[in-house]
Protein backbone atom coordinates (compact mmCIF):
# COMPACT_ATOMS: atom_id res chain seq x y z
CA UNK A 1 0.00 0.00 0.00
CA UNK A 2 2.90 2.33 0.82
CA UNK A 3 4.38 2.11 -2.66
CA UNK A 4 0.97 2.80 -4.22
CA UNK A 5 0.59 5.90 -2.07
CA UNK A 6 4.17 7.00 -2.79
CA UNK A 7 3.87 6.60 -6.57
CA UNK A 8 0.50 8.37 -6.78
CA UNK A 9 1.71 11.11 -4.42
CA UNK A 10 4.87 11.63 -6.47
CA UNK A 11 2.80 12.21 -9.61
CA UNK A 12 0.57 14.69 -7.77
CA UNK A 13 3.56 16.60 -6.39
CA UNK A 14 5.29 16.75 -9.82
CA UNK A 15 2.17 18.32 -11.31
CA UNK A 16 1.47 20.64 -8.37
CA UNK A 17 4.99 22.05 -8.79
CA UNK A 18 3.99 23.19 -12.30
CA UNK A 19 1.31 25.36 -10.76
CA UNK A 20 3.50 26.75 -7.98
CA UNK A 21 6.56 27.54 -10.14
CA UNK A 22 5.06 27.90 -13.60
CA UNK A 23 6.84 28.44 -16.88
CA UNK A 24 9.90 26.18 -16.43
CA UNK A 25 11.02 24.52 -19.66
CA UNK A 26 11.49 21.18 -17.89
CA UNK A 27 7.71 20.69 -17.63
CA UNK A 28 7.53 20.32 -21.38
CA UNK A 29 10.32 17.75 -21.59
CA UNK A 30 9.18 14.28 -22.57
CA UNK A 31 11.05 12.58 -19.70
CA UNK A 32 9.31 14.74 -17.08
CA UNK A 33 5.89 13.78 -18.35
CA UNK A 34 7.00 10.15 -18.80
CA UNK A 35 7.91 10.02 -15.08
CA UNK A 36 4.46 11.36 -14.13
CA UNK A 37 2.77 8.79 -16.39
CA UNK A 38 5.03 6.00 -15.13
CA UNK A 39 4.22 6.87 -11.51
CA UNK A 40 0.52 6.50 -12.21
CA UNK A 41 1.07 3.27 -14.16
CA UNK A 42 3.10 1.87 -11.26
CA UNK A 43 0.41 2.92 -8.75
CA UNK A 44 -2.18 1.17 -10.91
CA UNK A 45 -0.03 -1.95 -10.94
CA UNK A 46 0.29 -1.81 -7.16
CA UNK A 47 -3.48 -1.45 -6.84
CA UNK A 48 -3.98 -4.72 -8.68
CA UNK A 49 -1.75 -6.39 -6.10
CA UNK A 50 -3.66 -4.69 -3.27
CA UNK A 51 -6.95 -5.95 -4.69
CA UNK A 52 -5.73 -9.50 -4.27
CA UNK A 53 -4.12 -9.05 -0.80
CA UNK A 54 -6.49 -6.50 0.85
CA UNK A 55 -9.77 -6.42 -1.11
CA UNK A 56 -11.38 -4.21 1.55
CA UNK A 57 -9.05 -1.35 0.62
CA UNK A 58 -9.65 -1.45 -3.12
CA UNK A 59 -12.46 1.16 -3.23
CA UNK A 60 -10.47 3.76 -1.29
CA UNK A 61 -7.33 3.03 -3.33
CA UNK A 62 -9.27 3.40 -6.56
CA UNK A 63 -10.57 6.79 -5.41
CA UNK A 64 -7.04 7.88 -4.52
CA UNK A 65 -5.76 6.70 -7.87
CA UNK A 66 -8.57 8.43 -9.75
CA UNK A 67 -7.63 11.74 -8.10
CA UNK A 68 -3.95 11.23 -8.86
CA UNK A 69 -4.83 10.22 -12.42
CA UNK A 70 -6.86 13.39 -12.95
CA UNK A 71 -4.01 15.54 -11.62
CA UNK A 72 -1.43 13.65 -13.70
CA UNK A 73 -3.52 13.94 -16.83
CA UNK A 74 -3.91 17.69 -16.33
CA UNK A 75 -0.13 17.99 -15.88
CA UNK A 76 0.79 15.85 -18.88
CA UNK A 77 -1.74 17.60 -21.11
CA UNK A 78 -0.28 20.95 -20.09
CA UNK A 79 3.29 19.74 -20.59
CA UNK A 80 2.75 18.10 -23.95
CA UNK A 81 -0.13 20.05 -25.50
CA UNK A 82 0.35 23.50 -23.98
CA UNK A 83 2.36 26.10 -25.92
CA UNK A 84 5.75 27.26 -24.64
CA UNK A 85 6.02 30.30 -22.37
CA UNK A 86 5.89 33.61 -24.20
CA UNK A 87 5.55 37.30 -23.48
CA UNK A 88 2.94 39.52 -25.10
CA UNK A 89 4.12 43.09 -25.57
CA UNK A 90 1.64 45.85 -26.38
CA UNK A 91 1.72 49.62 -26.66
CA UNK A 92 -0.47 51.67 -24.31
CA UNK A 93 -3.91 51.83 -25.92
CA UNK A 94 -3.40 48.83 -28.17
CA UNK A 95 -5.17 45.47 -28.32
CA UNK A 96 -2.98 42.48 -29.09
CA UNK A 97 -4.45 39.16 -30.21
CA UNK A 98 -2.83 36.00 -28.85
CA UNK A 99 -3.72 32.86 -30.76
CA UNK A 100 -2.69 30.54 -27.90
CA UNK A 101 -5.03 32.27 -25.47
CA UNK A 102 -7.76 32.43 -28.10
CA UNK A 103 -8.37 36.07 -27.17
CA UNK A 104 -6.98 39.58 -27.06
CA UNK A 105 -5.04 41.46 -24.42
CA UNK A 106 -6.13 45.06 -24.01
CA UNK A 107 -3.28 47.32 -22.92
CA UNK A 108 -4.63 50.53 -21.33
CA UNK A 109 -3.28 54.03 -21.65
CA UNK A 110 -1.12 55.21 -18.81
CA UNK A 111 -2.57 58.06 -16.77
CA UNK A 112 -0.27 59.94 -19.06
CA UNK A 113 2.26 58.43 -21.43
CA UNK A 114 4.62 60.94 -19.90
CA UNK A 115 4.13 59.72 -16.33
CA UNK A 116 7.15 57.80 -15.03
CA UNK A 117 6.05 54.43 -13.69
CA UNK A 118 2.51 53.41 -14.36
CA UNK A 119 0.41 50.93 -12.43
CA UNK A 120 -2.10 49.58 -14.91
CA UNK A 121 -4.33 46.56 -15.27
CA UNK A 122 -4.29 44.66 -18.56
CA UNK A 123 -7.52 42.91 -19.59
CA UNK A 124 -7.93 39.59 -21.39
CA UNK A 125 -11.02 39.43 -23.61
CA UNK A 126 -12.18 36.15 -25.10
CA UNK A 127 -15.33 35.54 -27.07
CA UNK A 128 -18.01 33.99 -24.88
CA UNK A 129 -15.95 34.30 -21.70
CA UNK A 130 -15.83 36.74 -18.82
CA UNK A 131 -13.21 39.47 -19.18
CA UNK A 132 -10.19 38.75 -16.97
CA UNK A 133 -8.24 41.62 -15.38
CA UNK A 134 -4.51 41.09 -14.89
CA UNK A 135 -3.35 43.57 -12.22
CA UNK A 136 0.29 44.14 -11.18
CA UNK A 137 1.82 41.55 -8.84
CA UNK A 138 -1.03 39.05 -9.23
CA UNK A 139 -1.24 35.80 -11.16
CA UNK A 140 -4.36 34.98 -13.11
CA UNK A 141 -5.39 31.40 -13.89
CA UNK A 142 -7.25 31.20 -17.18
CA UNK A 143 -8.09 27.67 -18.32
CA UNK A 144 -4.78 25.95 -18.98
CA UNK A 145 -2.75 29.16 -18.67
CA UNK A 146 -1.25 31.36 -16.01
CA UNK A 147 -0.80 35.05 -16.82
CA UNK A 148 1.06 37.78 -14.99
CA UNK A 149 2.55 41.20 -15.63
CA UNK A 150 6.25 41.79 -16.21
CA UNK A 151 7.21 45.48 -16.23
CA UNK A 152 9.53 46.76 -18.94
CA UNK A 153 10.88 50.11 -20.01
CA UNK A 154 9.21 51.93 -22.88
CA UNK A 155 10.03 55.30 -24.41
CA UNK A 156 7.43 57.93 -25.25
CA UNK A 157 8.77 60.05 -28.10
CA UNK A 158 7.62 63.46 -29.26
CA UNK A 159 8.96 65.04 -32.47
CA UNK A 160 8.78 68.64 -33.66
CA UNK A 161 10.23 70.29 -36.75
CA UNK A 162 12.45 73.40 -36.74
CA UNK A 163 9.33 75.63 -36.67
CA UNK A 164 7.96 73.85 -33.60
CA UNK A 165 5.27 71.89 -35.46
CA UNK A 166 4.38 68.60 -33.81
CA UNK A 167 4.89 65.71 -36.27
CA UNK A 168 3.29 62.28 -36.66
CA UNK A 169 5.29 59.24 -35.54
CA UNK A 170 4.72 55.91 -37.25
CA UNK A 171 6.14 52.47 -36.53
CA UNK A 172 5.81 50.58 -39.82
CA UNK A 173 7.72 47.55 -38.58
CA UNK A 174 5.95 47.22 -35.23
CA UNK A 175 2.56 45.85 -34.24
CA UNK A 176 1.05 49.29 -33.58
CA UNK A 177 1.51 51.55 -36.59
CA UNK A 178 0.41 54.86 -35.08
CA UNK A 179 2.10 54.90 -31.69
CA UNK A 180 4.54 57.41 -30.22
CA UNK A 181 5.46 54.82 -27.59
CA UNK A 182 8.49 52.71 -28.47
CA UNK A 183 8.30 49.25 -26.91
CA UNK A 184 12.06 48.66 -27.19
CA UNK A 185 11.45 44.98 -27.85
CA UNK A 186 14.76 44.31 -29.62
CA UNK A 187 18.26 44.45 -28.19
CA UNK A 188 21.72 45.17 -29.51
CA UNK A 189 25.24 45.44 -28.12
CA UNK A 190 26.98 48.82 -27.98
CA UNK A 191 30.41 49.23 -26.37
CA UNK A 192 29.97 45.89 -24.63
CA UNK A 193 26.58 46.85 -23.20
CA UNK A 194 23.42 44.97 -24.18
CA UNK A 195 20.78 47.63 -24.70
CA UNK A 196 17.17 47.63 -25.94
CA UNK A 197 16.45 49.42 -29.19
CA UNK A 198 13.59 50.31 -31.50
CA UNK A 199 12.94 52.49 -34.52
CA UNK A 200 10.27 54.77 -35.90
CA UNK A 201 9.55 56.99 -38.88
CA UNK A 202 8.67 60.66 -39.19
CA UNK A 203 6.94 60.63 -42.60
CA UNK A 204 6.30 64.39 -42.74
CA UNK A 205 10.08 64.96 -42.61
CA UNK A 206 10.98 61.80 -44.56
CA UNK A 207 13.16 60.63 -41.68
CA UNK A 208 13.86 57.28 -40.02
CA UNK A 209 14.98 57.29 -36.40
CA UNK A 210 16.66 54.54 -34.40
CA UNK A 211 16.38 54.75 -30.62
CA UNK A 212 18.62 52.96 -28.11
CA UNK A 213 17.75 52.96 -24.41
CA UNK A 214 20.44 53.21 -21.73
CA UNK A 215 19.70 52.50 -18.06
CA UNK A 216 21.03 54.85 -15.38
CA UNK A 217 24.11 52.65 -14.89
CA UNK A 218 24.78 52.36 -18.63
CA UNK A 219 24.16 56.07 -19.22
CA UNK A 220 26.74 56.89 -16.53
CA UNK A 221 29.41 55.21 -18.69
CA UNK A 222 28.62 57.33 -21.75
CA UNK A 223 30.24 60.61 -20.59
CA UNK A 224 27.65 62.51 -22.60
CA UNK A 225 27.72 66.22 -23.24
CA UNK A 226 25.54 67.79 -21.86
CA UNK A 227 25.74 65.49 -18.82
CA UNK A 228 22.81 63.16 -18.17
CA UNK A 229 22.53 64.00 -14.46
CA UNK A 230 22.14 60.41 -13.31
CA UNK A 231 19.11 59.79 -15.52
CA UNK A 232 18.43 57.00 -18.00
CA UNK A 233 18.85 58.20 -21.57
CA UNK A 234 17.95 57.51 -25.17
CA UNK A 235 20.39 57.67 -28.06
CA UNK A 236 18.74 58.75 -31.32
CA UNK A 237 20.19 58.22 -34.80
CA UNK A 238 18.31 60.19 -37.45
CA UNK A 239 18.66 59.10 -41.07
CA UNK A 240 17.03 59.75 -44.41
CA UNK A 241 14.40 57.40 -45.76
CA UNK A 242 17.30 55.81 -47.68
CA UNK A 243 18.96 55.04 -44.30
CA UNK A 244 21.78 57.60 -44.69
CA UNK A 245 22.62 59.02 -41.26
CA UNK A 246 22.47 62.82 -41.41
CA UNK A 247 25.30 65.13 -40.30
CA UNK A 248 24.64 65.81 -36.61
CA UNK A 249 22.11 63.01 -36.79
CA UNK A 250 23.27 61.15 -33.68
CA UNK A 251 22.63 62.46 -30.19
CA UNK A 252 21.72 61.38 -26.72
CA UNK A 253 18.75 62.71 -24.74
CA UNK A 254 18.25 62.32 -20.99
CA UNK A 255 14.87 61.12 -19.73
CA UNK A 256 12.36 63.98 -19.89
CA UNK A 257 14.45 66.35 -21.98
CA UNK A 258 14.52 67.48 -25.60
CA UNK A 259 17.31 67.98 -28.12
CA UNK A 260 17.66 68.91 -31.76
CA UNK A 261 19.16 65.98 -33.68
CA UNK A 262 19.42 65.78 -37.47
CA UNK A 263 16.93 68.62 -37.94
CA UNK A 264 14.31 67.14 -35.63
CA UNK A 265 13.55 68.24 -32.10
CA UNK A 266 13.24 64.98 -30.17
CA UNK A 267 11.82 64.55 -26.67
CA UNK A 268 12.15 61.22 -24.83
CA UNK A 269 10.23 60.17 -21.74
CA UNK A 270 10.98 56.78 -20.26
CA UNK A 271 8.22 54.90 -18.48
CA UNK A 272 7.64 51.47 -17.03
CA UNK A 273 4.85 49.54 -18.73
CA UNK A 274 3.75 45.92 -18.33
CA UNK A 275 4.07 43.09 -20.80
CA UNK A 276 2.11 39.91 -20.13
CA UNK A 277 3.83 36.58 -19.53
CA UNK A 278 1.75 33.62 -20.77
CA UNK A 279 2.65 30.12 -19.61
CA UNK A 280 0.67 26.94 -19.95
CA UNK A 281 -0.07 25.18 -16.68
CA UNK A 282 -2.36 22.40 -15.52
CA UNK A 283 -5.95 23.58 -15.54
CA UNK A 284 -6.49 25.14 -12.10
CA UNK A 285 -10.06 23.87 -11.81
CA UNK A 286 -9.25 20.30 -12.86
CA UNK A 287 -6.15 20.24 -10.67
CA UNK A 288 -8.12 21.12 -7.54
CA UNK A 289 -10.85 18.59 -8.33
CA UNK A 290 -8.17 15.93 -8.77
CA UNK A 291 -6.43 16.98 -5.56
CA UNK A 292 -9.71 16.84 -3.62
CA UNK A 293 -10.45 13.32 -4.92
CA UNK A 294 -6.88 12.25 -4.16
CA UNK A 295 -7.10 13.56 -0.59
CA UNK A 296 -10.54 12.01 -0.06
CA UNK A 297 -9.17 8.67 -1.28
CA UNK A 298 -6.11 8.98 0.97
CA UNK A 299 -8.22 9.74 4.05
CA UNK A 300 -10.64 6.91 3.26
CA UNK A 301 -7.76 4.53 2.71
CA UNK A 302 -6.25 5.48 6.09
CA UNK A 303 -9.58 4.99 7.87
CA UNK A 304 -10.21 1.61 6.20
CA UNK A 305 -6.63 0.54 6.92
CA UNK A 306 -6.98 1.42 10.62
CA UNK A 307 -10.31 -0.37 10.77
CA UNK A 308 -8.45 -3.47 9.57
CA UNK A 309 -10.29 -3.82 6.29
CA UNK B 1 -15.45 -2.50 -6.41
CA UNK B 2 -18.79 -2.88 -8.16
CA UNK B 3 -19.08 -2.75 -11.94
CA UNK B 4 -21.30 0.31 -11.62
CA UNK B 5 -18.65 2.19 -9.64
CA UNK B 6 -16.03 1.26 -12.19
CA UNK B 7 -18.21 2.75 -14.93
CA UNK B 8 -18.70 5.93 -12.96
CA UNK B 9 -14.93 6.25 -12.57
CA UNK B 10 -14.36 5.72 -16.27
CA UNK B 11 -17.00 8.23 -17.32
CA UNK B 12 -15.74 10.84 -14.82
CA UNK B 13 -12.16 10.27 -15.96
CA UNK B 14 -13.02 10.63 -19.64
CA UNK B 15 -15.06 13.76 -18.94
CA UNK B 16 -12.16 15.38 -17.11
CA UNK B 17 -9.78 14.33 -19.88
CA UNK B 18 -12.04 15.92 -22.48
CA UNK B 19 -12.27 19.16 -20.49
CA UNK B 20 -8.50 19.34 -20.01
CA UNK B 21 -7.61 18.57 -23.63
CA UNK B 22 -10.32 20.91 -25.00
CA UNK B 23 -8.67 23.76 -23.10
CA UNK B 24 -5.62 23.51 -25.35
CA UNK B 25 -7.63 23.44 -28.57
CA UNK B 26 -9.73 26.48 -27.83
CA UNK B 27 -10.58 28.00 -31.19
CA UNK B 28 -11.84 31.54 -30.87
CA UNK B 29 -13.69 33.17 -33.74
CA UNK B 30 -11.44 34.13 -36.67
CA UNK B 31 -9.50 37.22 -35.67
CA UNK B 32 -9.75 40.21 -37.97
CA UNK B 33 -6.73 42.52 -37.96
CA UNK B 34 -6.79 46.29 -37.85
CA UNK B 35 -9.84 48.53 -37.50
CA UNK B 36 -12.22 45.85 -38.84
CA UNK B 37 -11.58 43.87 -35.62
CA UNK B 38 -13.44 46.52 -33.61
CA UNK B 39 -16.83 45.95 -35.26
CA UNK B 40 -19.46 45.41 -32.57
CA UNK B 41 -17.37 46.96 -29.78
CA UNK B 42 -18.06 50.24 -28.00
CA UNK B 43 -16.15 53.05 -29.72
CA UNK B 44 -13.50 54.52 -27.38
CA UNK B 45 -13.40 58.30 -27.16
CA UNK B 46 -10.74 60.74 -25.97
CA UNK B 47 -10.92 64.42 -25.21
CA UNK B 48 -8.48 66.32 -27.44
CA UNK B 49 -8.27 69.78 -28.99
CA UNK B 50 -10.21 70.50 -32.13
CA UNK B 51 -9.21 72.59 -35.12
CA UNK B 52 -11.39 75.47 -33.92
CA UNK B 53 -9.37 75.63 -30.69
CA UNK B 54 -12.00 74.08 -28.38
CA UNK B 55 -11.92 70.70 -26.65
CA UNK B 56 -13.67 67.93 -28.55
CA UNK B 57 -14.12 64.18 -28.67
CA UNK B 58 -15.88 61.44 -30.56
CA UNK B 59 -18.33 61.05 -27.66
CA UNK B 60 -19.86 64.48 -28.26
CA UNK B 61 -21.34 63.14 -31.53
CA UNK B 62 -23.28 60.34 -29.81
CA UNK B 63 -26.74 60.12 -31.42
CA UNK B 64 -25.28 60.65 -34.90
CA UNK B 65 -23.93 58.18 -37.40
CA UNK B 66 -20.24 59.07 -37.21
CA UNK B 67 -17.90 58.56 -40.15
CA UNK B 68 -14.56 58.99 -38.36
CA UNK B 69 -11.56 59.44 -40.62
CA UNK B 70 -7.99 59.31 -39.29
CA UNK B 71 -5.61 61.28 -41.47
CA UNK B 72 -2.37 63.27 -41.65
CA UNK B 73 -1.19 66.02 -44.00
CA UNK B 74 1.86 64.05 -45.21
CA UNK B 75 -0.28 61.12 -46.36
CA UNK B 76 -0.98 61.23 -50.14
CA UNK B 77 -4.00 58.85 -50.06
CA UNK B 78 -5.55 61.03 -47.33
CA UNK B 79 -5.23 64.07 -49.60
CA UNK B 80 -6.85 62.14 -52.47
CA UNK B 81 -9.75 61.01 -50.28
CA UNK B 82 -10.54 64.41 -48.74
CA UNK B 83 -12.64 65.93 -51.58
CA UNK B 84 -14.91 62.87 -51.53
CA UNK B 85 -15.17 63.06 -47.74
CA UNK B 86 -16.19 66.73 -47.94
CA UNK B 87 -18.74 65.92 -50.66
CA UNK B 88 -20.11 63.04 -48.60
CA UNK B 89 -20.38 65.29 -45.53
CA UNK B 90 -22.27 67.93 -47.49
CA UNK B 91 -24.65 65.37 -48.95
CA UNK B 92 -25.40 63.37 -45.80
CA UNK B 93 -25.15 65.94 -42.99
CA UNK B 94 -28.91 66.47 -43.16
CA UNK B 95 -29.43 62.71 -42.65
CA UNK B 96 -27.72 62.66 -39.24
CA UNK B 97 -24.33 61.59 -40.63
CA UNK B 98 -21.28 63.40 -39.24
CA UNK B 99 -17.87 63.19 -40.84
CA UNK B 100 -15.29 63.60 -38.10
CA UNK B 101 -11.67 64.06 -39.16
CA UNK B 102 -9.03 63.09 -36.61
CA UNK B 103 -5.58 64.36 -37.47
CA UNK B 104 -2.85 62.05 -36.26
CA UNK B 105 0.06 63.62 -34.45
CA UNK B 106 0.30 67.04 -36.09
CA UNK B 107 0.11 70.60 -34.88
CA UNK B 108 -2.96 72.77 -35.46
CA UNK B 109 -0.97 74.93 -37.90
CA UNK B 110 -0.19 72.00 -40.22
CA UNK B 111 -3.67 70.52 -39.97
CA UNK B 112 -5.35 73.86 -40.62
CA UNK B 113 -3.17 74.60 -43.65
CA UNK B 114 -4.11 71.20 -45.08
CA UNK B 115 -7.84 71.60 -44.33
CA UNK B 116 -7.94 75.12 -45.78
CA UNK B 117 -6.14 74.09 -48.96
CA UNK B 118 -8.77 71.39 -49.59
CA UNK B 119 -11.83 73.35 -48.48
CA UNK B 120 -12.70 71.01 -45.61
CA UNK B 121 -15.65 72.09 -43.47
CA UNK B 122 -16.37 69.01 -41.39
CA UNK B 123 -15.18 68.98 -37.75
CA UNK B 124 -11.54 68.01 -37.18
CA UNK B 125 -9.92 66.82 -33.94
CA UNK B 126 -6.18 67.16 -33.32
CA UNK B 127 -4.91 63.93 -31.80
CA UNK B 128 -1.28 64.88 -31.12
CA UNK B 129 -0.69 61.80 -28.98
CA UNK B 130 -2.18 59.49 -31.64
CA UNK B 131 -4.53 57.90 -29.11
CA UNK B 132 -7.29 57.33 -31.66
CA UNK B 133 -4.79 55.77 -34.05
CA UNK B 134 -3.59 53.34 -31.41
CA UNK B 135 -6.94 52.30 -30.02
CA UNK B 136 -8.58 51.92 -33.43
CA UNK B 137 -5.67 49.70 -34.55
CA UNK B 138 -4.87 51.77 -37.62
CA UNK B 139 -2.67 49.77 -40.00
CA UNK B 140 -1.92 52.89 -42.01
CA UNK B 141 -3.53 56.15 -43.06
CA UNK B 142 -6.22 56.93 -43.90
CA UNK B 143 -8.31 54.74 -41.61
CA UNK B 144 -12.07 55.08 -41.40
CA UNK B 145 -14.39 53.89 -38.65
CA UNK B 146 -18.18 53.94 -38.99
CA UNK B 147 -19.95 54.29 -35.62
CA UNK B 148 -23.68 53.95 -35.03
CA UNK B 149 -25.75 56.47 -33.03
CA UNK B 150 -25.40 54.30 -29.90
CA UNK B 151 -21.61 54.58 -30.04
CA UNK B 152 -20.93 51.05 -31.32
CA UNK B 153 -18.40 50.45 -34.09
CA UNK B 154 -20.23 49.28 -37.20
CA UNK B 155 -17.28 48.84 -39.57
CA UNK B 156 -13.62 49.74 -39.96
CA UNK B 157 -11.72 50.41 -43.17
CA UNK B 158 -8.02 50.49 -43.88
CA UNK B 159 -7.06 52.76 -46.79
CA UNK B 160 -8.88 55.41 -48.82
CA UNK B 161 -12.56 55.06 -49.75
CA UNK B 162 -14.37 56.36 -52.81
CA UNK B 163 -17.58 58.38 -52.51
CA UNK B 164 -19.65 55.33 -53.46
CA UNK B 165 -17.92 53.21 -50.82
CA UNK B 166 -18.66 55.89 -48.20
CA UNK B 167 -22.34 55.86 -49.13
CA UNK B 168 -22.42 52.06 -49.05
CA UNK B 169 -20.77 52.04 -45.62
CA UNK B 170 -23.51 54.13 -43.95
CA UNK B 171 -26.47 52.77 -45.95
CA UNK B 172 -27.24 49.88 -43.53
CA UNK B 173 -27.32 52.34 -40.61
CA UNK B 174 -29.58 54.75 -42.48
CA UNK B 175 -31.96 51.86 -43.26
CA UNK B 176 -32.00 50.83 -39.61
CA UNK B 177 -33.28 54.23 -38.44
Amino acid sequence: MGSLLFAAGAAVVMVAIQEIWPGRAVYQYGWYNAIVAASIAYALFRMQALRRSRPGLTGAAALLLLGAGVVAFAGIASGLLGPGPHTVVGAPGSTVHDADLGGSLVFPFLQSDHAGTGSVTVDLRRAGAVQVAIPPNRRRYVGGFILWQRPRSVVHVSVRDARGNHLTITQPTNSVFLSPVLLMAQSTTIAGMTVPFDSFAVPAAARQVKAVLFSVQQAAQLHANPPLDGLPAVLFAVSTSGDQVLPGGIGIVADGSSRSIGGLNLTAKIASYPSIVVVSAPSFFVLWIGMAIFLAGTVRLAIRYRAGA
Amino acid sequence: MTKRLTWIYWVAGLLVAAIVVAGYFRNGPPHAAGPAALAGHRAPSFEVRSLDGKQGSLAQYRGHIVFMNLWASWCPPCRLEMPDLQRFYAAYRSRNVIVLGVNQGESARRARAFADSLGIHFPVLLDEDQQYGRVYAALGLPTTIVIDPAGIVERGFDGPLTYDQMVAAVRPLLRRK
